[in-house]
């Protein structure tokens, strides 16, 4: 979501989120002109204003964009010494003094009426149900398919490949949102989760070389591509249990390595990291509670070396396919 | 006097070429119309549609469209052919005043 849908909704002005990006990323000034100029084809009139003193905003009509230095932002509300914004679509406040040092005083007030909406709103809002519905409909055969080999592959039958499946699951929803993290995809799930242990403690730890393997994957990259194939594998051939068992063994130096490195070297702790690295043990003690590391691998088995290159192929056709995902995110400001 | 003569006459101005038919001068045409906002009163822009004006844009030597010309003081300054950001043309011609 961008600016300009959320100072569409802040507006009560009827719109679609796909239609409104795509039309404020073509934006060809992106500066307040730019959106007054595009607030006009929503039926909004708006007008730039440039305030002698700062000092002014508390009597701007709220809603309203104002520019500071670090882009726009939208003031919902100025009360009581404090100012509500929304910036990059999260909701923040900040003490007026200290907004008004920040701002620039230059704003765009705009005012919607029952005419204004969005050209070919209706047409809009069908393709945006449509949208949503492929994408519903993709989670429900997902969803219907694990389950379906969850039940016909009888992995049911067993506790500990439950609890497997579980942590799989728990694990791919960790990588799921490092990912996000990683692409600076904002997600208000990831910052909840990563706010628990230390607010901003994930940037800080994501933000470091130490994030990716060798620089060329990043860790939510191969922890997304262990988790995913593993629980696939385990769900369509129940077989591969002992292998998979095996290959998760392998994955815990990488849990002692990461938490000393955030304990003393960055001395910074990320939340969903620590997720990851607790699921991981998890994981252990359900495969060593079902009996699953009773035998040895050894010899190794065909079967093992293709598991080890589908993870690979996981891996590798992510990687190629999150510089895409980036893209549909940089329309904001 | 034709189109491109009078428009040329001014101490600086900005020329597009285009065509009705032509999918990137459609794409232009908005940012086209802010940049002339944004240049009211200090930049006159002229558009020309090569179909209707073609002598003018034989003589500005136009082969490809959109064609932006800059001219000052009657002469061409700076040319550019395609889409462009509006940021970057406007900041062309104002590097002109």
């Amino acid at each position: 979501m961008t600016l300009f849908s959320d100072f569409l909704r802040e507006l009560g002005v009827p719109h679609t989120e796909a239609y409104s990006d795509s039309r404020f990323a073509a934006m060809p000034f992106r500066s307040l002109f730019g959106l007054s100029k595009l607030l006009q084809d929503y039926g909004v009139a708006a007008q730039g204003l440039r305030l002698t003193s700062t000092a002014d905003l508390a009597q701007v009509p709220v809603p309203y964009v104002a520019a500071t230095p670090r882009g726009m932002v939208i003031v919902t509300r100025v009360a009581d010494g404090q100012v509500d914004y929304l910036s990059r679509g999260v909701a923040e406040t900040m003490a007026l003094e200290a907004f008004e040092q920040a701002a620039t005083g230059t704003v765009l007030v705009a005012r919607a009426d029952r005419t204004s909406r969005e050209p070919d709103y209706g047409a809009h809002r069908r393709m945006e149900f449509f949208t949503k519905a492929k994408r519903w409909v993709l989670w429900g055969l997902t969803v219907f398919v694990l389950v379906a080999l969850f039940v016909s592959n009888g992995v049911w039958r067993y506790p500990s490949l439950i609890a497997v499946t579980a942590f799989d699951l728990v694990g791919l929803f960790f990588c799921t949102l490092l990912m996000g993290k990683t692409l600076n995809i904002h997600s208000a799930a990831a910052d909840a989760v990563c706010g628990a242990v230390e607010k901003g403690g994930c940037d800080d730890v994501l933000a470091t070389k130490a994030s990716s393997f060798f620089g060329l994957f990043k860790w939510s990259e191969l922890g997304f591509a262990y988790f995913g194939v593993s629980l696939v594998a385990l769900l369509a051939f129940p077989k591969a249990a002992e292998w998979l068992a095996w290959i998760g063994v392998c994955c815990l130096p990488f849990t002692v390595w990461s938490v000393s490195y955030q304990k003393f070297v960055i001395k910074h702790w990320c939340t969903m990291c620590l997720g990851v690295q607790t699921t991981l043990w998890a994981l252990f003690f359900s495969w060593l509670a079902g009996g699953w590391l009773g035998h040895s691998p050894f010899p190794l088995a065909l079967g093992f070396w293709v598991l080890t290159a589908v993870y690979g192929i996981a891996l590798l056709t992510i990687n190629r396919l999150t510089p895409y995902l980036t893209r549909h995110d940089t329309a904001d400001s | 006097m034709n189109n491109l003569a009078n428009a040329i006459s001014n101490p600086i101005a900005l020329v597009e070429f285009y065509a009705s038919w032509c999918p990137h001068c459609q794409r232009m045409m908005p940012v086209v119309e802010q940049v002339k906002e944004l240049l009211a009163g200090r930049v006159p822009v002229y558009q020309f549609d090569i179909d209707k004006d073609p002598d003018d844009a034989n003589a500005a030597k136009v082969e490809t469209i959109p064609t932006f010309i800059v001219y000052k003081d009657g002469k061409p300054v700076w040319r550019n052919s395609g889409e462009m950001d509006g940021e970057v043309l406007l900041a062309k011609v104002e590097s002109f005043l």
